[in-house]
């Protein structure tokens, strides 16, 4: 369980984290929404320890992460950017990631096999097509047995098919128990696979819980109409 | 950790174009200047000039780039766990391991097939000193990428950095001399000196040339100095502080840096 206290992050002219507490749930897949420069990714940052909030505590399994690095190797972490060493082939950026973690890569083959990508792992990263890129990133980011993965736009730059195939895997880790925490701006995906919707607006936390209390509190049955019913509403409530 | 990095990050530096065309231009240089003038101080006095403009120039240049370039890399590697410190020195001497390496195959080749009966030793002083600035540059590129987050504003630090380092300052240098002529200033420069890593080598060098009588008292007073043990020291002691103070804030700067 991820339990975040009070988050505030500011940068020199942003406030991109403000005041935000939220609970994230074991054993479910939670999306993360909200219209550019909400915070999400200041929050996903966070969590990492790649960004130190201002203020807040950040706890994972009741444990404070601030100043720790080795909480991580229970996390999962799938950039947006697929940007490597261009230099380096697939198979040897999955053997670094492997040797830093010292961990086993225990469904590396299956990724592989499953984003049909075997043909290009000895190619270096640079003459790789941005899909087969995403697909080195997804595999690098998801080959562990980590219980907590973090996904940024997964499916951005996938094809249809390789995409269907990385969400079926999602829900397959999500019945093992893994916590899933992604975000997205494609509504097929969210709709998808959430179990619980977290939308951020203006580094503020507006809501959090699932797909029916969203159309409840939006008055709305559509997944799009009802979030931007929602931010349009938080806005107004901001403002004044 | 730091050797994991180290073994990934020299991988793909090694393989780039432009570390090869850095090799293949030291050793076309070196040789050709030995084509041109087998006498060796005439080789390593230009041999000298060209490292002193070209080795900072490029340490700063690249490892800026560099490291620009690797943010979302380090994004993804600081997502694992690792400590920052070992991401931090393993990046750092990749870069100038893997730029020395190729400064030393570049110009250490010719240098040593044509000086192994004649001046070899002030060769491979000369080929420590390019490695000690190549250290120093990347250093300080390091520090620059690191603190400054606008790319463009960066690289034209690093830009200004190295024309104030190898022009400017020796502008500045000789007027100061030249408006202070009347008092006796040899110790003044000797500091002064210590003060530019890119002097401090163009001088320990040609001080090797036996020409030190065309600077006058000034020279004399270098020569006395950089001969003794203690002048030899220093020199070491200086370059070395040179590459640990901006390496000591560029890490100061990583470890707190917001990715």
């Amino acid at each position: 369980m991820i339990e975040i206290k009070n988050i505030t992050k500011e940068y020199t002219f942003t406030k991109a984290l403000d005041n935000v507490s939220l609970l994230v749930e074991k054993g479910q897949i939670h999306s993360l929404l909200g219209p550019n420069g909400s915070g999400k990714t200041t929050l996903i940052k966070s969590i990492l320890g790649l960004t130190k909030p201002n203020s807040g505590e950040i706890l994972i399994n009741e444990k404070s992460i601030l100043n720790s690095w080795d909480y991580r190797k229970d996390i999962g972490y799938m950039a947006q950017v697929a940007m490597y060493p261009e230099n380096l082939t697939g198979r040897e950026l999955l053997e670094m990631v492997t040797e830093i973690r010292q961990q086993s890569p225990v469904k590396k083959e299956e990724l592989i096999e499953l984003l049909k990508f075997k043909n290009e792992l000895d190619k270096p990263l640079k003459t790789l097509s941005e899909g087969n890129k995403q697909k080195v990133n997804a595999t690098m980011s998801l080959m562990f047995d980590q219980a907590i993965l973090f996904l940024d736009e997964p499916t951005a730059g996938l094809d249809m098919v390789t995409s269907r195939e990385l969400k079926k895997f999602l829900l397959k880790e999500k019945q093992l128990g893994k916590t899933i925490i992604f975000s997205s701006h494609v509504l097929y995906d969210i709709e998808e696979l959430s179990d619980n919707i977290i939308i951020l607006l203006e580094g503020k936390l507006i809501f959090t819980g699932n797909k029916e209390k969203l159309y409840k509190e939006s008055s709305k049955s559509e997944l799009e109409d009802a979030i931007a019913t929602l931010v349009e509403l938080s806005r107004r409530v901001q403002n004044d | 950790m730091i050797k994991i990095i180290m073994k990934y990050e020299l991988r793909n530096i090694l393989r780039s174009k432009w570390l090869i065309s850095y090799v293949l231009f030291f050793l076309l240089i070196t040789e050709t200047l030995y084509w041109f003038s087998p006498e060796s101080s005439k080789v390593f006095i230009s041999l000298l000039n060209l490292i002193l403009m070209i080795i900072p120039l490029v340490s700063l240049l690249t490892c800026t780039l560099h490291v620009y370039s690797s943010n979302e890399f380090i994004r993804v590697i600081l997502a694992q766990p690792i400590n920052r410190a070992s991401l931090f020195w393993g990046s750092y001497l990749s870069s100038a391991l893997a730029l020395s390496l190729s400064f030393c195959l570049g110009a250490g080749i010719p240098i040593f097939f044509n000086e192994f009966n004649h001046e070899l030793m002030l060769g491979l002083q000369m080929i420590l000193s390019g490695c000690f600035l190549t250290f120093i540059f990347t250093s300080l590129a390091y520090l620059i990428a690191f603190k400054i987050e606008d790319k463009a504003f960066g690289l034209g630090i690093a830009l200004m950095l190295w024309f104030f380092l190898t022009v400017i300052y020796d502008g500045l240098f000789m007027l100061l001399l030249y408006m202070l002529k009347d008092y006796p200033l040899e110790y003044t420069s000797l500091g002064i000196t210590f003060i530019n890593p890119i002097d401090l080598v163009r001088i320990g060098i040609t001080l090797k040339f036996n020409i030190s009588a065309l600077l006058g008292y000034t020279g004399a007073v270098y020569k006395v100095f950089f001969s003794k043990n203690i002048g030899i020291i220093l020199t070491f002691v200086a370059l070395s502080v040179w590459i640990c103070i901006p390496l000591f804030y560029a890490k100061k700067s990583f470890m707190k840096k917001d990715f």
